[in-house]
Order: structure tokens, then sequence, then C-alpha cells
């Protein structure tokens, strides 16, 4: 027998019509249909292939090696230890991903509240200078986090022809130097001493260049932003100081 | 026990009695047709076990499954020779065991002890020379009535491919049988 052959002899056939290569597939086909013989010859040439078939279908079936049942239920216990681990692994990675996201909103969340964050940024530049800052109370420097009743001393270089420092809370001018008082121009530089009466995230502001320091809008810190820039000026924001109460 | 039992550990979703009885019933069909195709043993069990899990990673399709017996040997077929595919370790095994086989033709296997199994024992070594789809397909067409289409999926070739090959390999057994002073 060619077994090879029977096996790989033919290759998948494109169409869709019947393989009718031998001149018994006639006969085969009929009976695979269930179909009674049409005649004895039929009947006598179909007999060794009825044979065959039943013999195929009754072949003794072979019995596995002792212990299967112990080896099949091991390995079902096995797979479901696996399925549980990686399961496990699947939620431990999810949560920790669904816990970095949540920190990632929170986080972006409360820059969203904080309104002089987004112009950070953009306010700084070459030749920035920013502001130097002390929070003082009874006259010594204060440690700790700011509260009302301290003063906040700012200082600034004057690295430009025209530089202007400010105080905003929660986006709001509070004081300005030159303009109000206290401000000290101490030589080159400007001091300025802002009493923090109420509580609030003050942001310290250096404005620089060689234009004149537009004067500030009522509408706050962003629009304050925007006109400097487009006056050719550097804003220079420092690092906010939240005042509690 | 039976398929009754099955289906109502299916229905309950309790998959590791579903697992027992399916396999207590079921597992000697699954792995005599493992073995029918792969021809060695250890890999026949490795393909048995996973036929079992395999079924089981989908339970929902069991639902539809008019015989269950005939399921298990459809996945078996598939689960088999993609095992044989996939790994090389299992196809050496079957080479060498084939190789082993046929150099000792004589000696490996017992004598028969009755006529019907000398005509089994020749029937069985038709089939181990016969290329592992086409044994595949003739032992799904000839042992399950499993029709063409779903023969030809599992052995993924063209169905006119599958029963061209499954004819030739009939009428070359018949023959290899006439030839050895068997009436098929």
């Amino acid at each position: 027998m060619t077994g090879d052959a029977a096996g790989q002899g033919g290759g998948p056939r494109a169409g869709g019509g019947a393989a009718t290569d031998e001149p018994d597939d006639e006969l085969l086909d009929r009976l695979d249909a269930g179909l009674p013989p049409r005649s004895d010859e039929e009947a006598r040439a179909r007999a060794p292939f009825e044979r065959l078939r039943a013999r195929v279908r009754d072949l003794p079936l072979a019995e596995p090696d002792p212990g299967w049942e112990d080896r099949a239920r091991d390995r079902w216990q096995f797979a479901v230890a696996a399925r549980r681990r990686r399961t496990i692994k699947i939620v431990a990675v999810a949560v920790v991903g669904l816990a970095a996201v949540v920190a990632l909103m929170i986080t972006s969340t409360r820059r969203g509240h904080r309104p002089d964050t987004d112009i950070a940024a953009v306010g700084t530049g070459p030749g920035a200078a920013v502001p130097d800052v002390r929070i003082v109370r009874d006259g010594s420097d204060r440690s700790g986090p700011a509260t009302v009743g301290s003063t906040l001393e700012l200082h600034a270089a004057q690295t430009s022809p025209h530089v202007e420092l400010r105080v905003y809370r929660d986006g709001r001018l509070v004081a300005r130097c030159p303009g109000e008082t206290p401000c000290a121009p101490r030589g080159a530089d400007l001091e300025l001493a802002v009493p923090l009466t109420e509580p609030g995230n003050y942001r310290p502001v250096v404005i620089s260049g060689a234009a004149a320091v537009p004067p500030p809008d009522a509408a706050g810190l962003d629009v304050d932003m925007l006109i400097a820039r487009r006056a050719g000026l550097t804003f220079t924001l420092g690092d906010p100081i939240l005042v509690a109460p | 026990m039976g398929d009754d039992e099955i289906r109502a550990a299916l229905g309950r979703g309790d998959l590791r009695t579903l697992h027992r009885l399916l396999v207590a019933e079921h597992y000697r069909a699954v792995f005599d047709r493992c073995l029918a195709i792969c021809r060695v043993r250890s890999t026949a069990e490795d393909a048995a076990q996973n036929t079992f899990l395999k079924v089981l990673e989908r339970p929902d399709q069991l639902h539809s499954v008019g015989s269950y017996r005939a399921w298990l040997l459809s996945v078996a077929t598939t689960t088999t020779i993609d095992l044989l595919r996939s790994s090389q370790r299992h196809r050496d095994r079957a080479d060498r065991y084939h190789q082993s086989a046929v150099a000792n033709e004589d000696t490996v296997m017992p004598p028969p002890a009755s006529e019907a199994q000398r005509v089994a024992a020749a029937i069985q070594a038709c089939l181990a020379e016969l290329a592992l789809e086409t044994r595949a397909a003739f032992l799904r067409r000839h042992q399950d009535d499993a029709s063409w289409a779903d023969i030809a999926r599992e052995v993924n070739l063209e169905v006119d491919a599958v029963r061209m090959r499954v004819r030739r390999a009939e009428r070359e057994i018949e023959a290899r049988l006439r030839a050895l002073g068997i009436e098929p």
C-alpha cells in the first residue's frame, strides 16, 4: 500500500465538484448516501467496502495506561490553578492600572482648580527673574505652612530695563512693586512685603522686559499674563504659596 | 451515570464535576481516537487530556451539542493534529515510533490470538501508514459518520480533497487486506 500516496496524493481542490478520479467512486457515493444497490453486480462490488467499514467501526478501543484517571484529574487541577493564577495576575494589573488612572485624574483635577497652573510654563522664559520669597512672622522666618498673620517678603533682581513684582491671591492682584507700599526699591532690585491677611493660593510674579510694564487688568492673572506677553514682556511665575487660615 | 448527569452538571455550571463526569464517560474513546491518529501513547494521553480542557474552556458550547461523545471526538481530532503540528517533540516521537514499527513489523506486535484480532491488527497497520490528516479523516468518516464538511474543517483541508483522500485510502486498505488473504 502506498500510504503517503493515499494520504498526500490529492491536494486541495479549488473547485466544488465531486472527486471522481476512480471508477468505483459512484459506487461509494451511493453507499455513502445509504442508497440500495441497483443490481446484484453492484451489491457484490459494494460488499467488501461494507465489510471493511463495519470492521473499522468495530475496531477494539485502545485502553489507556493504568492511572489515567488520576493523571487526568491532576491535569485538570493544574489547569484550574494556572487559570486562577493568571486571573489574579490580570486583576492585579488591572487594579494597579486603574489606581494609576484614578491618581492621574485626581492630580489633573486638582491642577485644573488652580487658575494659574496652566500659564506657569507660558510665563517663564530666558532671562526671567524668579522672585525670591520669604515668609516672615513676628520678625523671623517661618518654617512650615504659611498662615494668615504672616508676611510674604519678595525680592526680585532688576535684570531688565523694566521690572515689576506682583502678588496674586487666587488669581486676583493683591500687591505690586513699584506702585504700592510697602514697596522698597533697593538699589537695582525690588522688594515687596505683603501681609497675608486672608487665606488662599498666593502667587508671586515678576514681569520684565525692554518695554514698559502695562498696568494690571481687573480681570486678574490670566489676562495680565496675556497683556504682558503681547507687549513682548516675560511673565515669570513663582511657586504657589498656600496660606492657611 | 451518563449524559443526563453531565447535562445537569453543565446546567449548574459545576465545571469540576463536569470534567469528572466527561472523563469517566468518554475518556477511553477520546484516548483511543488520539492514539489512532498520533500512534504514540504518551502523545495520545497529552492530546486526550488537552481535549477535555479545551472543551471546558468553552462550556457554553456544550449546551448546543447533541452528542457529547461526537463533540469530544471532533475536538480530539483537531487537538491531536494541532499538537503534532505545533510540537516538534511530539512529531519526533511519532516519527521514531513509525520507523521502529516499520523496522520491527513482525516482532513489535504480539501475535494476534484470533482471526478478528488479526484483521484488526491488519487494519491498524494500514491506518498507520496513512498520512496524519488522512488517518484522522478516515476514522472520523468511518467510525463516527462525521460529515465531509465537519471533517474538512477539523483537518483543515478542502472538502473534495478530504473525500478523495479517504476514498483512496479505503480502496487501498481493501486491496491490502485482500493481498493479506483477509476477506475485507
